[in-house]
């Protein structure tokens, strides 16, 4: 029987936890989506894979690698010019970033998680919308010839 | 010192807006608790950050400018049930015989029209 990689045990780790944290601020959790959100979809956590790259392949029988990830908390609230859409935003960022250093099943997958880089986009619409991505590095090990296997 | 009148063209202008906006109107908007016909329109809208885009819409009146406060920006605004705030006013330039654009944001969410 076949198993996934190592990174996609990750990313389903880290989409449980979203899962979570996106339900605690009555929102929603979605990985890679491909249609607009709807408004019923919102608030919600995003997460969205970016990266797996090989950063240190020095031992004959482990690879160390590191999973780019971000983290998007989207939001929308009526009246407010933007202002509660990213407050909104920023509340599930933070409770997810906390999550994240938190998890268990996460925490036995990877070596290192380290948060490089926020940013903030807004647009106005029938009611203001809010952007707040944050991304994320988690490094981890596995065999040097089998990704689905820790090192 | 008495009114200096519109130049003919301006004033066909003006004519024109005064006929036409209250037969084209599909509401009477309530500006600032004042009745004033108006073109509403609530579009649908995307906007995308990245690989996500959501689901919305961008609602507007389209009003006489004379019908209108000079600065309308932040008054509420209400059409059918309803209640917005005016977030931006897009006149058209051509003073008060023109028209201007008033962008909509509701107070309270709700599925737009």
């Amino acid at each position: 029987m076949s198993s996934n990689t190592i990174r996609e045990q990750i990313l389903q780790a880290v989409g449980n936890l979203l899962a979570t944290v996106a339900s605690a601020h009555a929102g929603h959790y979605l990985r890679e989506p491909h249609a607009p959100l709807t408004r019923e979809q919102t608030p919600a956590l995003v997460l969205l894979p970016e990266l797996d790259a090989v950063i240190a392949s020095n031992s004959t029988e482990r690879t160390q690698r590191a999973l780019t990830l971000r983290i998007v908390a989207v939001s929308r609230q009526a009246g407010t010019s933007g202002s509660a859409a990213t407050l909104a935003s920023d509340a599930m960022l933070a409770s997810a970033h906390a999550a994240l250093y938190s998890h268990q099943p996460l925490l036995n997958l990877v070596s290192r998680i380290e948060a490089t880089d926020t940013d903030w986009n807004s647009d106005a619409f029938e009611v203001s919308a809010s952007w707040q991505p944050a991304r994320y590095v988690l490094t981890y090990l596995t065999k040097r010839n089998d990704i689905a296997t820790k090192g | 010192m008495p009114a200096i009148p519109l130049p003919i063209f301006a004033q066909a202008i003006a004519d024109m807006n005064t006929a036409l906006v209250p037969m084209l109107a599909n509401v009477v908007a309530k500006i600032d608790g004042v009745s004033v016909p108006a073109m509403f329109a609530n579009a649908y809208a995307s906007a995308a950050f990245d690989q996500i885009a959501l689901d919305a819409s961008r609602p507007t009146l389209t009003v006489l400018t004379a019908n209108i406060p000079a600065s309308p920006v932040g008054l509420d605004a209400t059409v059918g049930a309803v209640d917005y705030i005016i977030r931006a006013a897009e006149p058209d330039g051509l003073g008060p015989a023109g028209l201007t654009r008033l962008v909509l944001e509701q107070v309270q969410a709700t599925e737009p029209a």
